[in-house]
């Protein structure tokens, strides 16, 4: 089973997040910021990361940074979560290429999952 | 021709009038002489002669000399008049010569007449050059005075003590005067006691320099309304006495018009200023209004999510059993959702159009497929009202470069407004390859729009007349974001209809060639991205022969070769250009290494693909590679690596 954490400082989003996967049989960490992100991933190393970007005490792209700065994260893909219609070239810089707009439909996450996944 | 000197001879003696004749003739003179020797004659001859010269005897037997001289005199007095006679004594003489005779000249003294007589010629001489220099100054004066008094300037002689010795017309016209009034008559004679001391000063001054000096003096005209004069003032030499003149024109309107136009542009100034401030205003609320929308839609975003998501989950069973019912409005609700997030996308892209933040990520496409995949995606809707997709292209494909998800946009956009408002027939979608554009065109066999509607419809917010289904009110934005992207793009876009005979919209897209377009792509990936950058160029060496091989399935062939490269560049960023045997593709973030992995993966996809299609050739290729900035520090450099330049 894949294991997937997903970032969202709105548990609402984490939680529905969560359900959809789980009922899509992935194995589902959650964390509520980045500094939370980074904390989850000491001891238990996920296949893919969800994550938002505008979040309290460590933004997305602060936690991008610090991820590739670890040994074993520094190509694990990440999808991130956007209110902005476009994908910022600073996380382009980071090797992020896989970008969802809120609203996003969870069929889209679904399929860019098990594409990115099965690569 | 030399006229005759006109000399009358008042004598008695024949024998005297051929002696005075012959002595006349040494004079190098043509004459013409008349001889009388009455005073009936003599008036006569004073009348109608018109002598110049009279030569008079002093003794005659019908009248005496003086007499002759007293009618000559009171005739024709400026005519020199010299007595011819014998011994008239010394007191008679100078008696003849107080009553105006010119000389006297003894008859028996004869050899004195010529030079008597041509000193009195020279005297005539002289007097009539004189007379003429008199009447020429008095020409030039009147002359002189015909000019200064037909020209509106004001002109004046003073004395340097200040006394008016000359005016012009215009001056007494001015200031209501006549010449007794001024001649002789200082400024303080005729000015208030200060102006007639600046005049003064000035005069000083110009005497001091002794050269033109020019001023403005303040003079009131006689009805008490103060005038501006522009005063030139100069020396003037005459006689040897030196004068002032004067010239002064009034300049009064021109002040005031000055002072008028000063005080217009100092209006003019506030109220740029005012209108600076308000424009600066305005655009500080304009931002406020686009920040607002910004942030209010990016606000919804959130919840927008969450409300989808839950009722997604719902209708997915994920919480627990739904009623058929149930699910039903669910689904309504969904698709309500989704038409507010398209409403509030449309208000945050013309809130971005307007706010000029608007960057267009270009890259290279073909667009006919472009087209093609639109219309695809609308075939369900179509499907279910029972509407036929057209496709009418003048070539297979045509490259072009564009930021991609902008023409999907516009092309959505259009072709989801002739699905929207056409009940029966076609819609058809055209892209036409021409000279200088690339031509799109959206044809629909619906009600067409009103004349007044076309030039309103690419206007914000504008619902134009056009029966919509239930569900299917637009936002008013749609038309207006399609142009501000086409606008973008340098392209343009209008509208065509007859009501009742369906509706065209066209736009056009600038042309490239496929070099310009890979350079262009390169470049503007280069100028985004520090990472490196591989760029990537295939030849299909027996591509003739495959497509002959393919015969008249080779369609089909190029068609699926499309889709297979795409499916060997999976990632987003990759940009892919083919053209028959040419295959180029751009490829960020990725080493010389990976991407011939990638051209592996291409071959090996082509010839399965080949295989399926039950043909026994396999892809011959040949490969080019140049990573950026290892092997070229720009596009050129790179494009030259692979050969492509």
């Amino acid at each position: 089973m894949k294991k997937i954490l997903v970032i969202d400082d709105d548990e609402e989003i984490v939680y529905l997040v969560k359900n959809r996967l789980e009922a899509s049989n992935y194995d589902v960490m959650t964390a509520y910021n980045g500094l939370e992100g980074l904390e989850k991933i000491r001891h238990d190393a996920p296949n893919l990361i969800v994550l938002d970007i505008a979040m309290p005490a460590m933004d997305g792209y602060t936690f991008v940074l610090e991820l590739r700065k670890i040994d074993g994260f520094r190509t694990i893909p990440v999808i991130m979560l956007t209110a902005k219609d476009k994908m910022q070239p600073l996380f382009a810089a980071e090797g992020i290429r896989h970008y969802l707009i809120k609203p996003f439909i969870a069929e889209d996450l679904l399929k860019k999952m098990e594409e990115i996944l099965t690569d | 021709m030399e006229k005759e000197f006109r000399v009358l001879m008042v004598e008695d003696s024949n024998e005297d009038v051929e002696l005075i004749q012959r002595e006349l003739k040494k004079i190098h003179l043509p004459f013409e002489i008349r001889r009388v020797d009455s005073k009936e004659g003599l008036a006569q001859a004073l009348k109608e002669f018109v002598p110049q010269l009279i030569l008079s005897d002093y003794r005659l037997p019908a009248f005496d000399g003086l007499s002759a001289l007293a009618m000559a005199k009171e005739q024709c007095p400026s005519v020199p008049f010299i007595f011819v006679s014998g011994a008239i004594g010394e007191d008679r003489a100078i008696e003849a010569l107080r009553e105006g005779a010119t000389d006297y000249v003894l008859k028996d003294r004869l050899s004195r007449l010529v030079p008597a007589v041509e000193r009195t010629l020279r005297e005539i001489v002289q007097k009539l050059d004189r007379e003429k220099i008199a009447e020429e100054l008095q020409r030039v004066e009147a002359r002189f005075e015909d000019f200064m008094d037909h020209n509106p300037a004001v002109a004046f002689l003073k004395t340097p003590e200040g006394k008016y010795v000359y005016a012009n017309k215009p001056f007494e016209k001015h200031f209501n005067l006549n010449k007794a009034d001024w001649f002789g008559k200082s400024d303080f004679d005729l000015w208030p006691q200060d102006m007639a001391q600046h005049m003064r000063e000035n005069d000083n001054k110009m005497l001091t320099v002794n050269r033109c000096i020019e001023l403005t003096e303040e003079v009131p005209t006689p009805d008490g309304i103060m005038h501006s004069w522009l005063t030139l003032k100069f020396p003037v030499n005459a006689n040897r006495q030196r004068l002032i003149g004067g010239i002064a024109i009034d300049i009064t309107e021109q002040k005031r018009a000055e002072a008028q136009l000063k005080q217009a542009v100092g209006e003019l100034a506030r109220l740029n200023a005012e209108l600076d401030r308000k424009n600066s205003e305005l655009k500080k609320l304009d931002q406020l209004k686009s920040d607002f929308i910004s942030t209010v839609s990016h606000e919804l975003r959130t919840p927008m999510t969450i409300i989808r998501e839950s009722i997604s989950q719902i209708i997915d069973r994920l919480c627990g059993e739904v009623t058929d019912v149930q699910a039903k409005r669910l689904n309504i609700t969904l698709n309500n959702l989704d038409r507010l997030k398209h409403i509030v996308d449309n208000l945050l892209d013309i809130s971005k159009f307007e706010s000029k933040k608007v960057e267009l990520n270009k890259s290279t496409m073909d667009f006919v497929a472009l087209a093609k995949e639109v219309m695809a995606s609308f075939e369900p809707q179509m499907k279910t009202k029972g509407l036929q997709g057209c496709y009418d292209f003048s070539v297979e494909s045509v490259y072009g470069s564009a930021d991609q998800d902008k023409i999907i946009q516009v092309l959505v956009n259009l072709v989801g407004n002739a699905v929207k408002f056409t009940e029966r027939g076609h819609i058809k979608i055209c892209v036409r390859d021409n000279a200088k554009e690339i031509e799109f065109r959206i044809s629909d066999t619906g009600p067409g729009i009103q004349k007044d509607d076309l030039s309103k419809m690419f206007n914000k917010f504008e619902q134009f007349g056009r029966k919509e289904g239930p569900g299917e009110k637009g936002t008013g934005l749609g038309l207006a974001i399609c142009k501000e992207i086409i606008k973008l793009h340098h392209g343009e876009i209008w509208a065509e209809s007859q009501p009742g005979q369906g509706a065209e919209f066209t736009f056009t897209l600038p042309k490239f060639s496929v070099k310009e377009l890979l350079q262009k792509d390169l470049e503007s990936l280069l100028n985004a991205s520090s990472g490196r950058v591989t760029v990537l160029f295939l030849e299909v060496n027996n591509f003739n022969a495959i497509q002959k091989e393919a015969g008249p399935q080779r369609e089909p062939v190029e068609k699926e070769w499309g889709r297979v490269i795409k499916q060997c560049l999976r990632r987003q960023d990759d940009r892919v250009l083919y053209n028959d045997r040419f295959i180029f593709i751009i490829m960020p973030e990725t080493s010389k290494e990976e991407a011939l992995v990638v051209s592996g993966r291409i071959q090996q996809s082509l010839d399965d693909t080949l295989l399926r299609s039950h043909l026994n050739t396999k892809v011959e290729m040949t490969v080019k590679a140049a990573e950026y900035p290892g092997e070229g520090k720009n596009a050129q450099e790179l494009l030259e690596k692979t050969g492509l330049l």
